[in-house]
């Protein structure tokens, strides 16, 4: 009965990221929560500062490192590592162009479901992502967006350990405030 | 006189500690049932539980953040291994106090707090567990299954039930944990001894159905009497219940009540109504510090005398980790009990250290005084061990 990993559970997540799409270059502020759930309500809930966000000609790319990710103990950071293979696949890639994405004005948010690629354990698979995003004043553009992954899309056996098993389906949020409209 | 009585009586209810830490709350688990058998927690520790009890519990000694549980936190140190469909455990408690009335000692002992054993089965939606002891004194007497005056078997918990939604539910029968307020380890706290809810030996058999999931759980139990009882006029029967839901994965509030009714109180020897309706808090603004509450109104009416005595307990606690397994605890108390005498006020001080994996000691100190009676301390040190 072992194994690792329930944790790990979360994980997923990464990707998460995502977000929601706009235009932006740089994050100045990031939050990344992975949230899955085992039995008896139990809850694991995962945490990252660090996504990164680069836009080229076509497309919005969103990157989250696995390692950083904070699941509150620190044999569950292992086995979600492990599970992800991140010293193989280090980072969750998404990737939205933007012609899915609709960009906020002044006192006109945006939102919307966008289309992308999500790249997780060296599986690319397409994924839906909803996001909002506002104009903050000072070139700032703060952007919330969430997409519901499912493990086993990407080849993930559902993490178990000892009697715990994680259901397959896990939520991931992201908050950030980015410079540029 | 009247103060030593009442360390007599505290020293009586001074027996098992149980493995319950609703401050568990700091590391995010709102819920019991991932931990323990007993969805309302408090009892045999599942294998997940024994290993977040040496993640998250003990003092790490250098281990790695993300070691894996070592093999000696199995039951017995390892040496045997059950099958996945069976969980074994158990608990060796042994503790020694000391009593002073205003100043002077008036009592000192050695107290032999828990030897049990306990086991639980799951096999498919069937679950059972079991729990065995042995008491040396009166103490734990209200779960004896013997009826030897010096010495008693005792079975805290035993019951068989079903699991359905996913094991998200339970429905279960038997000799079961009373379904109330805080499940703290602090069982003689006016809130566990006033509502007769303490999980040392306040157990009740009848049926009772937990549901628990992510963000609320409950239990509802019908009780039937404690068949450990004699004679049958004083068994409570009634029902209980509690529902607690978790406003973040850090702050849990909740609400239990509680109607039982005997054809002779414990208190009042004639035939009586007991109520009692709380509002538990657990909340943990920063890992390291958890505060725990309850309030309990308290009403107890003779049956065919109209008057309802009322009263009030209340619990406020601080646990705060200032190192990995070594906890600083405080709490202060209050009881006005419904039988109208004196209002008391208590505090607790004390430490705890997880040493190494289901092993601790915790030393405190029970300062408890009331209008016209002198000051009470109790000084009390336990070790606790974990099979």
């Amino acid at each position: 009965m072992h194994t690792r990993s329930l944790f790990s559970g979360m994980f997923l997540l990464v990707a998460v990221l995502t977000e929601a799409a706009i235009a932006l270059s740089h994050s100045r502020e990031s939050s990344l929560t992975v949230l899955a759930h085992g039995p008896a309500g139990l809850r694991i809930e995962g945490k990252s500062a660090d996504v990164l966000v680069e836009e080229d000609a076509s497309a919005l790319t969103f990157k989250v490192p696995i390692a950083p990710i904070d699941t509150g103990i620190g044999l569950r950071d292992r086995h979600l590592r492990e599970m992800l293979e991140a010293e193989k696949f280090p980072d969750a890639i998404l990737r939205i162009p933007l012609s899915e994405l609709t960009f906020p004005k002044e006192r006109q948010p945006a939102e919307g479901t966008a289309k992308g690629d999500l790249t997780l354990r060296g599986q690319s698979r397409p994924v839906e992502v909803h996001y909002r995003a506002e104009l903050a004043g000072g070139g700032i553009t703060k952007v919330q967006g969430a997409m519901q992954l499912d493990m086993r899309d990407f080849e993930i056996k559902s993490p178990s350990y000892l009697g715990v098993t994680v259901a397959p389906l896990v939520e991931v949020k992201v908050e950030l405030a980015m410079d540029g409209t | 006189m009247r103060a030593i009585l009442g360390v007599v009586a505290a020293v009586g209810l001074f027996s098992t500690a149980a493995s319950a830490y609703p401050t568990m709350i700091r590391n995010g688990y709102t819920q019991c049932a991932t931990c323990h058998t007993d969805p309302s927690g408090g009892t045999l520790l599942t294998p997940y539980g024994r290993a977040q009890s040496e993640l998250l519990l003990s003092s790490r000694w250098g281990a790695a953040k993300d070691a894996e549980p070592a093999a000696t936190s199995k039951f017995l140190l390892g040496l045997v291994d059950p099958p996945d469909s069976l969980t074994l455990g158990g608990w060796v408690r042994q503790g020694y106090l000391w009593n002073t009335v205003d100043g002077k000692l008036v009592d000192h002992r050695e107290l032999q707090m828990r030897s049990s054993l306990a086991a639980a089965v799951q096999l498919g939606p069937l679950r059972a567990a079991a729990e065995l002891g042995y008491a040396s004194s009166r103490i734990g007497q209200l779960a004896a299954v013997t009826r030897n005056q010096d010495a008693y078997l005792i079975s805290r918990e035993h019951w068989i039930g079903l699991a359905f939604a996913d094991g998200t539910g339970l429905v279960r029968g038997g000799r079961i944990n009373v379904p109330f307020g805080l499940r703290n380890p602090e069982h003689t706290s006016f809130v566990r001894a006033a509502t007769r809810t303490d999980i040392n030996e306040d157990q009740q058999d009848g049926i009772a159905i937990a549901i628990t999931k992510e963000k609320w759980r409950a239990e509802v139990m019908a009780i039937l009497g404690n068949y450990s009882l004699r004679p049958d006029a004083f068994r409570e029967r009634g029902l209980v219940g509690y529902v607690e839901t978790a406003l973040s994965p850090t702050v849990a509030v909740g609400l239990s009540a509680l109607a039982t009714r005997a054809e002779a109180g414990l208190d009042t020897r004639a035939p009586t109504l007991r109520q009692v309706y709380g509002l538990t808090a657990r909340a943990s603004p920063w890992t390291p510090l958890v505060f725990i509450a309850e309030l309990d109104a308290l009403l107890s009416t003779v049956l065919g005398n109209r008057t309802v005595k009322t009263g009030l307990a209340g619990w406020l606690q601080a646990d705060l980790e200032v190192l990995r397994g070594v906890h600083l605890v405080s709490a202060i108390e209050r009881l006005s009990s419904p039988d109208g005498s004196t209002a008391q006020l208590g505090w607790w001080g004390g430490a705890a250290w997880f040493i190494v994996p289901h092993l601790d000691v915790r030393a405190d100190v029970i300062r408890n005084s009331s209008l016209g009676s002198p000051t009470t301390n109790t000084f009390l040190i336990q070790l606790n061990c974990y099979l």
